[in-house]
């Protein structure tokens, strides 16, 4: 039996790989980019390797800008939209999928269904309504409306669904309180989800870019992926800044990512299943 | 199972936990959020109430980036130094700039304006300004021109702001000319020199003229019996006529003089697009699809590796030519558009002007308009040389004298016409130049090419002529909104009352969805409620709503032949996308999951990482992949040998595999979320199940078809509505890296919506397009909640 595991994930490595290598041709391209001087970027035949490395197109993004005023701004906005959104929606999903309250369906198809608006549409009245409130031009214009994450809801539903009964029925019939089912039964069990969740809107919010750009008017407050765009010019696109800029955008979202990476891993948070 | 239960409630009971009453806890929660909340928005509100008391005049500026100037090469380097002079000189005078990006500028400003917050001065050409004059946005300048002002302005730049306000019976001038620029021919003298050509010394060349000598400029360079090198190089986009002049060579006009109907059909437009196609299909000088190719490949093409001797820019590119950055720094000279024996050197030509938007102080304005003709006065003209552009004052005087090509340019442009100065005539020139597209690929013929938009233009231009003003909205709509929503209401407090109790049974639910459905009520639904009104109105700005019945639906749905086309499209691209991409997402989680926990965590990375960047830069990147010359895709099947130079895959430069290029896009990006949360779930699996099924003789697949699959029908119903949601809402890549072409291949129902929206600025249009999306969206969700949802229980 051993070998024949041993056989199987050996396959699965392979075929990862594969599909690995061809995932991340064009990140390779980007990072590559990124560290090649400019005079070298668009030169044919295009080389795996650069023959020069060089950091100027950082050097050029750090000059150009306040760079580090946008990467706080960015990391302040996005931090909120989603540790709100993963308390918000928690607390709701586990409402939607646990307790038949009256409207639930209801409520949930409306969700639901406000995950199918086109956002240009709604651009409009929203922004009209961001300026009644006096929020043009302020981080809370950027939160605020970035706030609602109905497939957030959606997806923990689906999750929480999936989780059998038994437990919170026993933890109940001990005299568990609802809140202290949703805190520590159901909040531990969808550790790994929760964790997917975070990553999700922390890395949506972070790249999103139309709707800051509308609101926002003082450059102090651009966020990053704002700030960015202010640097290209109308004509010739400068890759080497462009790659360096995302390349900088990316390096929280991949740090994120490692974090929260072993909330991800099996077997945290299951073993009230497990054998 | 009863055995795990019970340990973890005497785990429980032993950590001391004691039985709060849970309502006090999740009030005490969800007030602390709320209150948390509320203080943000207070703190954020008090402070402009406190900013406003300050008796300054603030003038709101609102400037794209342009040259790199001064120490820090900032490309607001200029603007900047110019505010700060005149606050200097206007003590009391402050203005703010507003740093906008070439990329989605003008959308901001539509939106800002459309809600009535709009910037007080900003840098535009006219043409994006129209439908902003027309809704009464813009102040008329006329009074501030003075006679002297007026003759030293070239007639050119003063005609170029001019415009017939809708419903005014008056020609006014709607800003101050600042810098103009037009398309001009640019050729690599080192081509000619190797090919021993000889350019016309004057600039001119007829037509036979250029066929010849392009035809000269088209070889093979590195002798390996193929045509690389061409003599002619184009490119055919939105809002860049810069072949246009090619074929409008023999006389043709794209509108008649009244703008009343269209031309581009005459013959006269027939023999000018044919000596344009001529020139690829008869003479074989030109780039191979060209018509398809993005600006950044042509320049690519042109200025970094020779591979182009003539092509047309705009006057920007003498800059970006003597830049050895962004070219390979050869000799080169701008050319007259070819013309027929006794026609006339035409070209298009552009000018950017200062405009004062809408005041309601008068001291405010006065200051506004001096701001203006403070940065484009004499003195300060002088600064758009950096530009590569032509001032607007003659008194600037000429500032290339010594600057042949920058001369030759000046003699160009001097020819130059606008495009028609009409308030639709971003929405004619995308119908336009897609024509244009299929007719030079070969996809269509020229006459049936050219007369095909013929109907929706001729239909645009009478109901431009005929709308003066606004249909109000008829009191009955409002009595029937008003009705809905107070039985909605009263609907509402009856369903209450009905359940009350169970309401209070359940009164905890209530607290638990308060935090996410609060918000998701005041920012998400009411302002869908007031964009689904827009579907029966006419929007134009904030409080100058009329009334459009619906007609919104007649034009942007049921006669429009490109909702259906986008329609289409969106669904060929999200029955091959979505069933892929959750199909991959499942293999590869299925692989990912047996491994060890390291293996795990690098292939997790490996997989997500790449959508952790942001898609509009990956789509930049996937562009440059497929770019069928030079990129990454194609060379690498060159080299594998799948291909050779010849047969170059086209990816996105052609009609057939644009769509596909798309599609093969978004299947390759393999949806990381989607592995991570079929991971997750698979982990919530019980290993005993399996274990079971093994002993009883199971094997690897029949677990994973029977046991594995099933109890991910859940997360395999979300992950296949949310891949459906999104591949119907695809943008950013379409609006990145094909605009919808070429022609319509690649046009969706987002991208129209979006162009409906903000380029046509249509909201009433857009939102009836965006309501028969929504439809279609749900009613496809719906389909798949019934065939897939069902209870999934625990064996």
């Amino acid at each position: 039996m051993f070998k024949k595991s041993k056989y199987k994930n050996l396959i699965n490595y392979v075929v990862l790989t594969l599909i690995g290598i061809l995932v991340f041709l064009p990140l390779y391209w980007l990072f590559i980019t990124a560290i090649t001087p400019e005079a070298e970027i668009t030169r044919m035949p295009p080389r795996i390797f650069p023959q020069h490395l060089t950091l100027e197109n950082f050097k050029r993004v750090f000059y150009a800008a306040p760079i580090s005023r946008w990467f706080l701004n960015s990391l302040l906005i996005t931090f909120i939209v989603t540790l709100y959104t993963l308390f918000s929606a928690s607390m709701a999903a586990y409402a939607f999928a646990r307790k038949s309250f009256p409207g639930n369906k209801f409520l949930f198809a409306l969700v639901l269904g406000s995950v199918m608006i086109p956002s240009q549409i709604v651009m409009v009245p929203l922004y009209l309504m961001v300026r009644q409130m006096n929020l043009v031009d302020s981080y809370w214009a950027v939160i605020l409306p970035a706030l609602p994450q109905p497939f957030a809801i959606f997806m923990l539903k689906q999750f929480i669904q999936e989780l059998p009964v038994d437990i919170e029925e026993a933890a109940r019939l001990d005299g568990c309180s609802d809140f202290m089912i949703y805190w520590r039964i159901i909040l531990p069990l969808i550790k790994p989800v929760l964790a997917a969740l975070a990553i999700f809107v922390f890395i949506t919010e972070w790249n999103s870019f139309i709707w800051p750009l509308v609101v926002l008017n003082s450059p102090d407050k651009f966020t990053l992926s704002v700030g960015l765009a202010t640097l290209q010019e109308q004509q010739v696109r400068d890759y080497g800044l462009l790659m360096a800029g995302a390349t900088i955008s990316a390096v929280p979202i991949v740090f994120i990512f490692f974090s929260f990476q072993r909330f991800l891993m099996r077997g945290l948070g299951m073993g009230s299943l497990r054998a | 199972m009863n055995l795990e239960v019970v340990s973890i409630n005497s785990r429980i009971k032993k950590s001391g936990y004691k039985p709060v009453n849970a309502g006090i806890r999740v009030f005490a929660f969800t007030l602390a959020m709320s209150s948390i909340l509320l203080s943000c928005v207070l703190t954020a509100v008090l402070p402009c109430a406190a900013a406003e008391q300050k008796k300054q005049i603030v003038i709101k500026l609102w400037e794209y980036p342009r040259w790199s100037y001064g120490p820090q090469q900032d490309k607001f380097g200029w603007v900047l130094e110019k505010i700060a002079e005149f606050e200097k000189l206007h003590p009391g005078v402050k203005v703010e700039l507003t740093k906008l990006s070439w990329d989605g500028g003008v959308q901001k400003k539509q939106i800002a304006i459309a809600a009535n917050d709009y910037p007080d001065v900003t840098a535009e050409p006219l043409a994006n300004m129209i439908k902003a004059i027309d809704n009464s946005v813009v102040e008329p300048l006329d009074e501030y021109l003075t006679p002297d002002d007026l003759k030293d302005y070239f007639p050119g730049a003063i005609e170029a702001f001019t415009h017939k306000k809708a419903g005014d019976e008056k020609f006014r001038v709607w800003g101050f000319p600042w810098l103009s620029s037009g398309s001009v021919l640019f050729v690599n003298k080192r081509i000619c020199a190797k090919r021993g050509v000889v350019l016309p010394s004057d600039g001119k060349w007829t037509y036979d003229e250029f066929v010849d000598i392009l035809k000269k400029l088209t070889y093979d360079s590195n002798g390996d019996g193929q045509t690389d090198v061409y003599g002619f190089g184009y490119t055919i986009e939105k809002f860049t006529p810069n072949v246009w002049p090619v074929f409008l060579c023999d006389g043709a006009a794209i509108l008649n003089k009244e703008m009343s109907k269209y031309t581009l059909n005459s013959p006269e437009g027939v023999s000018g697009v044919k000596k344009l196609l001529e020139l690829d299909t008869k003479y074989h000088a030109v780039v191979p699809r060209s018509a398809a190719l993005s600006s950044g490949d042509m320049w690519q093409m042109f200025a970094r590796e020779e591979k182009v001797a003539v092509a047309p820019w705009g006057m920007w590119a003498v800059q970006a030519l003597r830049n050895p950055k962004k070219s390979a720094g050869f000799d080169f000279e701008i050319m007259h558009y070819p013309t027929i024996a006794g026609g006339k050197n035409i070209t298009f030509v552009g000018c950017t002007g200062f405009l004062v938007l809408k005041q309601k102080d008068p001291e405010k304005k006065k200051m506004c308009v001096e701001l203006c003709q403070y940065l484009t006065n004499t003195e300060n003209q002088k600064a758009v040389y950096v530009y590569s552009s032509f001032p607007t004052r003659k008194s600037t005087g000429n500032l290339y004298t010594a600057d042949t090509a920058m001369s030759r340019g000046a003699e160009v442009v001097a020819n130059g016409i606008i495009t028609p100065p009409h308030r639709d005539w971003l929405e004619i020139d995308d119908k336009i130049f897609r024509q244009l597209q299929l007719i030079l690929l070969g996809k269509v013929g020229i006459e049936e090419g050219l007369s095909a938009p013929e109907r929706d233009i001729d239909a645009t231009l009478a109901v431009a002529a005929s709308v003066k003003k606004g249909v109000p909205i008829p009191v009955w709509f409002n009595v029937l909104v008003a009705l809905l929503l107070v039985s909605a209401g009263a609907y509402l407090v009856y369903y209450i009352i009905k359940s009350w109790a169970d309401i209070k049974r359940n009164s905890f639910a209530y607290l638990l969805i308060l935090p996410a459905l609060s918000v998701f009520f005041i920012f998400l639904f009411y302002p869908l409620l007031q964009a689904i009104f827009l579907v029966f109105l006419d929007y134009r700005l904030a409080g100058e709503t009329y009334w459009a019945g619906l007609k919104n639906f007649e034009f942007g749905v049921f006669k429009s032949s490109v909702f259906w086309i986008s329609m289409k499209n969106t669904l060929v691209y999200s029955i091959v996308r979505v069933p892929f991409t959750v199909l991959i997402s499942l293999v590869v989680a299925t692989l990912i999951y047996p491994l060890a926990d390291r293996a795990q965590t690098v292939f997790r990375a490996a997989f997500y990482l790449p959508g952790v960047i942001s898609l509009v830069v990956m789509a930049m990147v996937w562009r440059w992949l497929y770019n069928p010359n030079y990129g990454l895709l194609n060379q690498l099947f060159i080299k594998l040998g799948i291909i050779d130079s010849q047969n170059l895959v086209p990816w996105l430069t052609d009609t057939q595999t644009a769509m596909v290029s798309l599609m093969l896009m978004a299947v390759c990006t393999v949806h990381g979320a989607g592995v991570i949360i079929y991971l997750a779930a698979m982990n919530n699996i019980p290993v005993s199940l399996y274990e079971l099924a093994g002993m009883e003789g199971a094997t690897g697949l029949q677990k994973w078809t029977k046991i594995t699959i099933p109890l991910l029908k859940s997360t395999t119903l979300y992950l296949l509505v949310m891949n459906t949601i999104a591949s119907f809402q695809v943008f950013t890549q379409v609006y990145v890296m094909t605009k919808g072409g070429p022609g319509y291949s690649t046009f969706m129902a987002i991208p129209l919506i979006y162009f409906s929206a903000f380029d046509d600025w249509e909201f009433g249009i857009a939102a009836a397009q965006a309501l028969v999306v929504f439809v279609c969206i749900v009613v496809m969700s719906l389909v798949q909640f019934k065939w897939l949802e069902g209870k999934t229980e625990y064996v």
